[in-house]
């Protein structure tokens, strides 16, 4: 595996990190709270999932 | 001029040269001039336009390499949605939609900066473009049907599924050379 590669798996391990830790977060709150994430949050994330997406395909895309 | 200013510089001195000849012989001298004071003024303009002349450049340094393969993000969009599904053992459905959005999201936030900063071929960009953009579409379709009331059956997931894994062995056989 190429050193391109290993930088690669790792920034990407990163971020997965950043991510658990963020959705975690998220989840003990809601926990905390007594309640079920709610459809707002669910969105929210699904925006940002959206608007990040589109940019790739929008930028890269064939 | 770029790499090769100086030749180019003493191409023009040449150029200059034989219009000074023929200035000379035309308006100034009444005999053509001697062959050994053409070589001499030749020989002296073009050695002047040359050491004058801008150094050469080296040729522009091709852009880094970009032979990272789409494997390792393909099995990272395996690892982390798995990771985000497994790890934080969602017990709802909204919290299985938040965490495999949020995966999504986080390979796609990645790979859009690595494809920004070169580190990934154009086509290892175009490939992972298409496969989260049907991941996102995916996932934001079974939100929709979910938060229409219509359950999203088992079976549903597995056809989804299967297409997404399709495509990608799809890709990646293109990629090895090998029949899809």
């Amino acid at each position: 595996m190429s050193p391109q590669n290993i930088l690669l798996l790792l920034t990407i391990a990163e971020q997965a990190l950043t991510t658990v830790a963020a959705v975690r977060a998220a989840l003990a709150k809601a926990s905390a709270e007594g309640r079920d994430v709610t459809d707002e949050e669910v969105a929210q994330v699904m925006s940002g999932m959206r608007e990040h997406a589109d940019a790739l395909v929008r930028e890269f895309g064939r | 001029m770029g790499r090769y200013s100086k030749a180019i510089g003493a191409s023009l001195g040449g150029a200059l040269a034989t219009i000074i000849v023929w200035l000379l012989n035309t308006y100034v001298v009444a005999q053509p001039l001697d062959e050994a004071v053409v070589a001499a003024i030749v020989t002296v303009v073009t050695a002047a336009t040359t050491y004058w002349a801008p150094a050469n450049t080296p040729p522009a340094p091709k852009p880094p390499s970009s032979t990272v393969s789409i494997v390792p993000l393909l099995f990272m969009v395996v690892v982390l949605t798995g990771c985000a599904g497994s790890t934080l053992r969602p017990e709802t459905p909204n919290q299985r939609f938040l965490a495999t959005a949020a995966a999504i999201d986080a390979v796609s936030v990645t790979v859009l900066a690595e494809c920004r900063s070169g580190t990934l071929s154009r086509d290892a960009c175009a490939d992972a473009a298409g496969i989260l953009g049907q991941a996102a579409g995916a996932v934001e379709a079974g939100w929709g049907l979910y938060t229409a009331g219509s359950r999203v059956s088992g079976e549903d997931q597995l056809i989804l599924a299967a297409a997404l894994l399709a495509q990608a062995r799809a890709l990646l056989a293109a990629r090895l050379g090998g029949d899809a």
